[in-house]
């Protein structure tokens, strides 16, 4: 388990039951990357997600987050990183400015750091107008950057996006990446897990996974999937994959 | 680690306080229902509307008419000869009860016939049946040493030999005098709203973060499962205290409801109290998905503990099997800790086992929970 | 329209059927509670404990306690032997009342004397105290000591008129399917709207070409039918298992249910328009319903017995009503003559709360 890497896992694997919803999964990723999960709904996404960030517990298979274990060391792991769920999780009746300022005091920021952050990263997001208003009464596109905003209030090494970009228009979506290039190249080297199933996002990851049905199919940078795969956009990539899986399956 | 709690008991109380009508709720509620319940829930009988049937018309029973006039017990709302006109106004619901006086009463009683006297009584409501036959045995009895006296002015009557000696009791009511209803009632309330604001909020509050999704978000962060526990209920327990606190407030006011106990008790077996609710609603989260079901779940085992807690209904006339299960209540201990203070002035001795029964509940319910709350998030 | 109406209430229904949990609450819920109010419900009483403090220690004390120890409605717990244990057990709450037998009582009796006791009364049960200490009046008048007894001059004999046994349950039991009745009716539906505000489908709604009636007969309508059947069910659980009495006409009842099945709804409705958010629906829904039709509709507490105020309030209760109904066919066995008032009083009361609610609805739904 290196500790230049920011996520490395090995052979995680979740059952619920009978139902395997996550199958051996082996990958990793390089401090400062952005890291893409593919794949369509229940492929396993979002259980990966979740066992990475230590709030469920893999049936087997270890790894490390932030050079924290996955099994034992949950609370850890906890600390150094963001999440952004799909929905965005923020609190409708709290105004933009008491959101951030909860979740910050919920990672421990002193009252001098907090304001230091707030400042920072409203700045950086373009939210400053929105700050005292309702967050249940702004428009999506700037909800999800509040989101983004709570989720890195703390500055935390490493951000977990669960299909951040889910109902949001072509442009916002654009300007969402943008910020995510900022927080991967900037000073804070932050490294970045999203998983999405616009497939055209795919392009903007380092490197992407395509997961379907709880197994991991392919993983490389979208060029050399492309050149395996001998198509010319991702979304074909994904969907030759999947076919190619399914055909080894019932074969 | 407190600097991470802070943050969220504060997020608690900026929606608790958004929200107007919780507010309406946590504040106005407790009025109205101490009101309610002191001014409403009695099971007094009065007015009771009664119909005479008066078949001798006689000195003797115009007195006797008389006599239920001056209580306050019956309203007589017809006096008639004719017997077929009582059953009308019972199938209508205007008369529950009735008083037949049979012809020659009078002349029968002094050529010692032993008339019988008839009393009818609407027995669909079997608690307030009791109750106006007991207090009309009461008046006939008053009737009859009056028919006593009469007879010994008239024809010197003596009976036979020396009258029997009869005990001469002094009753003293304590705490009560005067069986002031609100007086039973409103102490008690503080527990039913203790109960009912600090279950059944905190069970839909969780529930609500948990469909909405910030729970999940409550989670990842470094947040302790118990520290997330904790930020939830708090803010509850102190509204508990707010509330309790409004109550007395009214009770002082519209009642005028004593407190000849100590504060600190007060405050104390509350705050025992706290932990049992709470930890219910808190349970009631766990197994439960939608805010609906929460809110069933909840309300059935609101009801529950307070039908068990002898509020409205005495646990001693209940059956055995149902007496049994009162003792899990811990709303059962807290209504008597605080008729306890209120009324009786009661201290610490008095009331030790309900306390350590509090305290024993508290603690088990919470642990319960919260094992499973914190099982939940993993 | 009647199309329109049915698909919203088919939609309504689909609600309901992914809901089994709650499905289930529903119907099981009033069913535990039934049985453990049927039970628990009771004023009378019985066994209620008695302390004595006998300073004489004679037949005839012990002769005034038998009466007491022979009774039914009460049990000599302890005797005690001072004041301040007396004092302690009332105040815990170990004794009700104690009978106080000074050291000359038997000695009163001798000389021809009426003998002196005090009786002590917790008075803080306002409601069992007052019962309490009627009784043991009553008693303590029928105790006399010497050679003769006056005959009596005249009977009293009491008849009971409809529950001759007076047996509590036929009291209590009605009352409940009334109030639980009213209080899932009026749940359920203030719910439904308050739900689709709190997820937006709402929007749906207002670009549907339905119109604000339809919607709103549409929601209602799954639900009487199911509130039809929690309240069947919760009657006839009644009639077998405490064996109430039914003396008259079943259909009537189930015709004059339906009224009293939109009054609750309508109340459902009305808190619905109003609550923003299901949560506040939930309570609103519980606070509009089952404190006032427990407390003013005379199911235990009886009416006359309160304030005015109280009981112009009680005017607008339909519990108040429905139980008028049901004791009236279920105790009685009168007809529809005798129970037009309280019908009327149900219908004039659904059409006026429907109607605001109606027009709230109209209203939010415009904007």
């Amino acid at each position: 388990m290196n500790e230049k890497l920011a996520i490395d896992i090995r052979e995680i694997t979740k059952q619920f039951g009978k139902f395997t919803a996550v199958n051996h999964i082996n990958f990793s990723v390089k401090r400062g990357e952005i890291f893409g999960l593919l794949g369509a709904n229940g492929a396993g996404k979002t259980t990966t997600i979740r066992m990475l960030c230590g709030i469920l517990l893999p049936t087997s298979g270890d790894g490390t987050v932030a050079g924290f274990s996955v099994m034992n060391e949950a609370e850890k792991i906890k600390q150094a990183i963001g999440y952004m769920s799909q929905r965005f999780s923020l609190y409708s009746d709290l105004t933009v400015r008491e959101n951030l300022e909860f979740f910050g005091g919920a990672y421990g920021l002193s009252n001098k750091r907090l304001k230091e952050r707030l400042k920072i990263v409203s700045k950086h997001f373009g939210i400053t107008n929105f700050l005292d208003q309702l967050t249940g009464s702004i428009p999506l596109g700037w909800k999800q950057r509040v989101g983004l905003a709570s989720a890195t209030i703390h500055n935390p090494q490493i951000l977990f996006l669960d299909e951040p970009t889910s109902g949001v228009d072509p442009t916002a979506r654009r300007n969402f990446w943008r910020s995510i290039y900022q927080l991967a190249s900037g000073e804070s080297q932050s490294t970045v897990l999203v998983t999405t199933h616009y497939l055209e996002e795919a392009e903007y990851c380092d490197r992407v996974a395509i997961m379907h049905q709880s197994n991991l199919l392919a993983l490389d940078t979208p060029r050399a999937l492309k050149t395996r795969f001998e198509k010319d956009n991702m979304e074909d990539v994904f969907v030759h994959a999947i076919r190619e899986a399914e055909q080894e399956f019932e074969g | 680690m407190k600097a991470r709690l802070l943050p969220l008991i504060k997020k608690e109380f900026i929606q608790i306080f958004r929200t107007k009508p919780m507010l309406g709720f946590i504040f106005v509620m407790p009025i109205l229902q101490t009101l309610l319940m002191g001014y409403a829930v009695t099971t007094e009988v009065i007015h009771v509307p009664l119909v005479i049937c008066d078949q001798d018309r006689s000195a003797d029973s115009r007195h006797f008419i008389q006599q239920i006039e001056q209580t306050e017990y019956f309203d007589i709302i017809e006096i008639t000869p004719e017997y077929e006109k009582i059953a009308p106004y019972f199938d209508n619901g205007d008369a529950n009860a009735a008083v037949v006086i049979p012809p020659h009463f009078s002349r029968d009683v002094r050529e010692f016939q032993t008339p019988t006297l008839q009393t009818i009584i609407n027995g669909s409501n079997s608690n307030t049946a009791l109750v106006a036959i007991g207090y009309l045995q009461g008046i006939v009895a008053k009737f009859g040493q009056h028919l006593q006296s009469e007879l010994v002015n008239e024809m010197q009557y003596y009976g036979s030999g020396q009258p029997p000696v009869t005990i001469q009791a002094e009753d003293r009511v304590w705490y009560n005098p005067n069986f002031v209803n609100a007086y039973f009632m409103v102490p008690a309330i503080i527990g039913i709203i203790l109960a009912f604001s600090t279950m059944i909020l905190t069970a839909i509050n969780i529930v609500r973060e948990r469909e909405v999704g910030t729970l999940e978000q409550l989670m990842v962060s470094p947040l302790k499962s118990h520290q997330i526990m904790i930020g939830k209920l708090v803010p509850f327990a102190l509204l508990g205290f707010v509330e309790i606190s409004i109550v007395m407030v009214a009770g002082k006011i519209y009642f005028n409801i004593p407190m000849r106990g100590s504060y600190w008790l007060l405050f104390f077996t509350s705050f025992l109290m706290l932990p049992t609710t709470l930890g219910l609603g808190l349970f009631v989260s766990t197994v439960t998905k939608t805010q609906q079901q929460s809110m069933f779940l909840a309300w059935f085992f609101l009801v529950f503990i307070i039908l068990m807690s002898g509020f409205f209904f005495p646990i001693e006339n209940m059956p055995q099997w149902l007496q049994y299960l009162s003792l899990l209540d811990p709303l059962r201990y807290y209504t008597d800790c605080l008729r306890g203070i209120f009324l009786k002035g009661a201290g610490l001795q008095p009331l030790l086992p309900q306390i350590i029964a509090l305290g024993v509940y508290g603690v088990a319910i919470i642990s319960f929970a919260g094992a499973r709350f914190q099982k939940r998030l993993v | 329209m009647i199309r329109g109406i049915l698909t919203l209430a088919g939609k309504e229904l689909k609600h309901i059927r992914r809901d089994p949990r709650s499905l289930a609450l529903l119907f099981l819920l009033p069913l535990i509670m039934m049985v453990l109010y049927g039970y628990a419900i009771n004023m009378d009483i019985k066994d209620a404990k008695l302390g004595v403090l006998d300073s004489d220690n004679s037949w005839a004390t012990r002769q005034v306690i038998s009466h007491f120890d022979g009774s039914e409605f009460f049990r000599i717990y302890k005797h005690y032997s001072s004041r301040d244990a007396v004092t302690e057990a009332l105040q815990s709450g170990a004794v009700k009342a104690v009978l106080i037998f000074p050291a000359d009582f038997t000695e009163d009796i001798g000389r021809g004397i009426s003998p002196k006791m005090q009786v002590l009364l917790d008075g803080s049960d306002s409601n069992t105290g007052k019962i309490i200490q009627t009784s043991i009046q009553q008693i303590l008048s029928q105790i006399s000591f010497g050679p003769n007894t006056q005959p009596m001059l005249f009977n009293m004999e009491a008849r009971v008129w409809y529950n001759q046994e007076l047996e509590g349950a036929n009291f209590i039991v009605p009352g409940l399917v009334a109030v639980f009745l009213m209080m899932i009716a009026a749940l359920l539906t203030s719910i439904t709207i308050a739900r689709e505000k709190e997820t937006g489908t709402i929007t749906q709604l207002q670009l549907s070409p339905a119109t604000p009636a339809q919607i709103i007969i549409g929601k209602v309508l799954p639900y009487i039918v199911l509130a039809f059947f929690v309240g069947l069910f919760m009657l006839l659980f009644a009639l077998v298992y405490y064996q109430i009495p039914f003396h008259g006409s079943p259909l009537l009842l189930a015709g004059l249910s339906v009224a009293y099945l939109f009054a609750s709804l309508s109340i459902g409705l009305l808190v619905s328009t109003i609550a923003k958010t299901q949560q506040v629906a939930m309570a609103g829904g519980l606070f509009a319903t089952l404190l006032p039709s427990i407390i003013l509709s005379g199911f235990i507490f009886p009416l006359r017995s309160m304030p005015t105020v109280l009981q112009w309030i009680s005017t607008i209760i339909p519990a108040k009503y429905f139980l008028e109904i049901l004791r009236a066919i279920m105790l009685r066995g009168v007809g529809f003559t005798y129970v037009w008032k309280p019908f009327v009083a149900l219908i004039v009361f659904t059409i006026i709360v429907m109607t605001i609610s109606t027009l709230r609805f109209r209203r939010q739904l415009r904007r």
